[in-house]
């Protein structure tokens, strides 16, 4: 559940502590003023603590911040807002046929893009047609093309018609409110999407145009339009300038807001005043390890990794990574507020039980040897492929293992976008990954997360589980996909759960708390997207109405 | 650029140490520092409680009797850490700087006896590294190395080369063109022989020196390294020690820097100031442009 805090301010002192902090920061402000663009404007301003990640046109943006990005420029045909459900976006009514197959949307009249053309019916139906074309889009581009489609065709001026080859239950969330509709007139006479990078292609139908941008990584400034379907957005002005460390620029007023992963209480104690507001959200992502179960001996052996699961205390993870903020893992990997949860096995810390584990299965240390070894004489020590971010994960996994007398060999590697990519799929014994990456949404989204990462019959990825082939798991979560009734796709899902608590492809090892601060005097309402999909933070559907639910603009104050 | 120093006499030599004295104060206060660093290095499993790789405690402690400087995030004792991290740097220093050091004497002694071609490629070879940028070339060699410790030895000695050679050929140069070299050759010495009897102990003072000067910066670099992430992980080290910390959102928020940052970076700054001392000190003594000078 998502909570808020808030405390009143202690007075005014001023100790040597927030003076040095206070200094830091004005620094820190003065640094980010002189980066800031100058385009004014006359609404309310938002100033993130963000470089663009890529270039922010729908086929190259990068993630989900990039997508966050893009998305200011891009709409979809519907859009989620705080309360989880999905707004008419584009779409002024979407209808499906009873049996969930055909899906109908009717756009909203006299919609333009920003270069002041209509947008159509004919608009939409080339996206649908543009995606399918370009095949898998390399990764880190989070919207790939959407799978399931059998026919899209405009059946008016303003009528859309989506048939589906099988009523799939996520197509309004996945992709009705994720796939972000393009111009006609500008892509369709290019043919490399993700190498179009020139800003005069960056004509969308979103509520704002992008002023500057300085290349990958670099500042960006939107400003909104007055145009726009919904009225003129509340949040006119929005200056992303990049920063390290997002917490003192927003302590020293050069930013709105800043997100955190498990912060420490002595990082929080600053923003717990009336001028702050602080969301916490259980469970949104994870750290987790994955085993390579194509690789023969122990790694394909459930009872290795199940001894794993016993010696690694994720309690005490969430203690020492996430400075107790946060929650343990759990076998069945969704997150603690997915409403699909359901209790699993959960492996308690136990090392005696997983050295007997082990002792039964046939791995045992000789003479006075610290490390086990196979039935064939080779030492249990394999390697973990691991962020170089992430050296203490390391080494309290290495300490852990070497209770059980299993070596782990770390190999400390920099992911960036390689976490989306190809280069280290399968190419680990034991990886220790963070989740999620883009596309389908956190530990806490719809449990089609499920399918996507651990069906045999997905194209494999860097966040998906390696080599693992369980058929009956994966005719399950094709059935999820396809059940309209609430109480029996939570059975199946229950069932897929079980399971993967029993194989142990992937082991969730914690659920760190993510915290969002913001300045309440900027914007008020900020939340964090239920499943944190399509976009986890800086929903445009806030900085369009000023508000957490509907399309109402709010009117400033 | 250096100039080449013409022959010193040796009673000139004797008579200019007689008239300096005892050593100077900074010789002394440097000595002392890395007499502590060593002895440190050598006691550290006495001295620390724990052992620096062990998880000892709860994450994040703040300094107390059984953590003097508090813990890591995982829960390692930080004073082990602060203790071992003397042991890798002293490795660092003396393997880098005895490495460089040798690599100066064959890329710019061996070939300045041998004269001819080998000397001026050689001495081009000399130019050419020097004209590198070191620090960028020192980061991509790191990273193209990879995060092992032997790795950032052999990069940091690689860097030590060239300007060590430099400054060893010009006085190589000053001593084959004296008399016992000639009389050496003349009675059918080797230019191994030559190079073993006569150069490198003529070559001593300025030897050590070098080593003394490169082994103070090989810590500074080692610990820079290791902070920017290209140093070995698993191993223990000051620079490792400040990465791991400032990887800490907002550190400064909180005490806690000062029990984890600040003996660290002190660390590395004390040792690399008492190798300076110790340089700045012998430089009089044993530099023959010094010697001139007197």
């Amino acid at each position: 559940m998502t909570g808020e805090r808030s405390s009143s301010t202690s007075g005014p002192s001023l100790n040597r502590r927030q003076f040095l902090i206070g200094s830091a920061a004005g620094i820190g402000a003065l640094a980010l003023t002189r980066c800031a663009p100058s385009v004014r404007s006359s609404g309310a301003t938002v100033r993130l603590p963000d470089g663009a990640l890529g270039f922010p046109s729908p086929f190259a943006a990068n993630a989900d911040l990039g997508y966050n990005q893009m998305s200011l420029l891009y709409d979809t045909l519907l859009w989620k807002d705080g309360s989880g459900q999905l707004l008419p976006w584009l779409a002024e009514s979407h209808e499906s046929s009873p049996d969930h197959i055909r899906h109908t949307f009717t756009l909203r009249d006299g919609l333009r893009w920003s270069d002041n053309r209509p947008l159509t019916a004919d608009d939409v139906v080339f996206t649908f047609d543009y995606y399918a074309k370009q095949g898998t889009l390399s990764p880190p581009v989070i919207i790939q093309p959407p799978q399931g489609i059998a026919k899209v065709s405009a059946t008016g001026a303003r009528t859309v018609e989506v048939v589906l080859d099988a009523p799939y239950v996520t197509f309004p969330e996945q992709v009705a409110a994720a796939l972000p509709i393009v111009p006609k007139h500008i892509w369709s006479s290019i043919d490399d999407p993700a190498g179009a990078q020139d800003r005069k292609i960056l004509v969308g139908s979103g509520a704002y145009r992008l002023e500057s941008y300085n290349g990958d990584g670099g500042a960006l400034l939107y400003t909104a339009r007055s145009d726009y379907f919904l009225g003129a957005p509340f949040v006119s002005r929005i200056e992303e300038n990049p920063a390290d460390d997002p917490i003192g620029p927003l302590l020293a007023g050069a930013t709105d807001v800043a997100r955190g992963v498990g912060l420490r209480a002595d990082t929080l104690a600053p923003f717990q005043n009336q001028a702050f507001g602080v969301l916490a959200e259980q469970g949104s992502s994870t750290a987790a390890l994955y085993w390579n179960m194509g690789k023969e001996g122990p790694l394909s052996d459930v009872r290795f990794r199940r001894a794993w699961a016993m010696a690694i205390d994720r309690a005490d993870l969430v203690a020492r990574l996430a400075a107790g903020r946060g929650r343990p893992g759990n076998p069945g990997f969704l997150g603690p507020e997915n409403p699909f949860l359901t209790p699993v096995p959960p492996y308690p810390f136990d090392v005696a039980g997983a050295n007997a584990l082990l002792d039964g299965a046939g791995y045992r240390r000789r003479g006075g040897e610290d490390i086990r070894r196979t039935g064939a004489g080779n030492p249990l020590s394999v390697e973990l492929l691991i962020e170089n971010t992430r050296a203490p994960l390391a080494e309290i996994l290495v300490a852990a293992l070497r209770q059980i007398g299993v070596e782990l060999r770390p190999k400390q590697v920099e992911l960036g976008p390689q976490l989306f990519g190809n280069k280290f799929v399968g190419a680990y014994d034991v990886a220790a990954l963070p989740f999620p990456g883009p596309g389908p949404g956190g530990p806490n989204a719809d449990p089609d997360v499920l399918r996507l990462l651990f069906s045999s019959r997905v194209p494999p990825s860097l966040q998906a589980a390696t080599n693992y082939v369980n058929n009956k798991f994966d005719d399950l979560a094709d059935r999820q996909r396809l059940a309209f009734d609430q109480t029996e796709r939570m059975n199946l899902v229950a069932q897929m759960q079980r399971m993967l608590a029993d194989d142990l492809p992937i082991l969730a090892l914690y659920y760190p708390e993510t915290e969002l601060l913001y300045r309440r005097q900027v914007l008020d309402q900020w939340y964090i997207t239920p499943g944190q999909f399509p976009s986890a933070y800086d929903n445009k559907q806030l900085f369009i109405t000023g508000q957490k639910t509907g399309t109402a603009i709010r009117p400033h104050r | 650029m250096t100039a080449v120093a013409p022959p010193v006499p040796a009673r000139a030599t004797d008579r200019a140490r007689r008239a300096r004295g005892p050593w100077p104060p900074v010789l002394v206060v440097g000595l002392v520092l890395l007499a502590a660093l060593a002895a440190v290095a050598l006691l550290a499993p006495l001295l620390a409680a724990h052992d620096p790789h062990a998880i000892s405690g709860r994450a994040l402690e703040r300094p107390s009797s059984r953590h003097w400087l508090g813990t890591d995030v995982p829960g390692r004792d930080i004073l082990a850490q602060l203790l071992y991290g003397a042991r890798a740097s002293l490795v660092v220093a003396v393997l880098a700087g005895s490495m460089a050091m040798t690599g100066a004497v064959f890329v710019g002694v061996v070939p300045a006896l041998l004269g001819g071609a080998a000397d001026t490629v050689s001495s081009r070879l000399v130019v050419f590294l020097l004209a590198l940028p070191g620090l960028p070339l020192l980061v991509l060699i790191g990273a193209l190395a990879g995060n092992r410790r032997a790795a950032v030895i052999l990069v940091i000695a690689f860097l030590g080369v060239a300007p060590n050679a430099r400054i060893l050929r010009s006085q190589a140069l000053s001593l084959r063109a004296r008399g016992f070299v000639a009389a050496a050759q003349g009675f059918g010495g080797g230019p191994l022989y030559i190079l073993r009897r006569h150069l490198v102990p003529g070559l001593g003072p300025l030897i050590v020196v070098g080593f003394v000067n490169w082994a103070g910066l090989a810590i500074g670099l080692e610990a820079g390294l290791a902070f920017v992430g290209l140093g070995d992980p698993s191993g223990v080290s000051w620079g490792l020690m400040l990465n791991r910390a400032l990887a800490q959102s907002n550190i400064y928020f909180s005490a806690m820097w000062t029990w984890w940052v600040l003996p660290a970076g002190l660390a590395v700054a004390v040792t690399v100031l008492g190798f300076t001392l110790v340089g700045v000190g012998l430089e009089p003594s044993l530099n023959p442009r010094w010697l001139r000078s007197t």
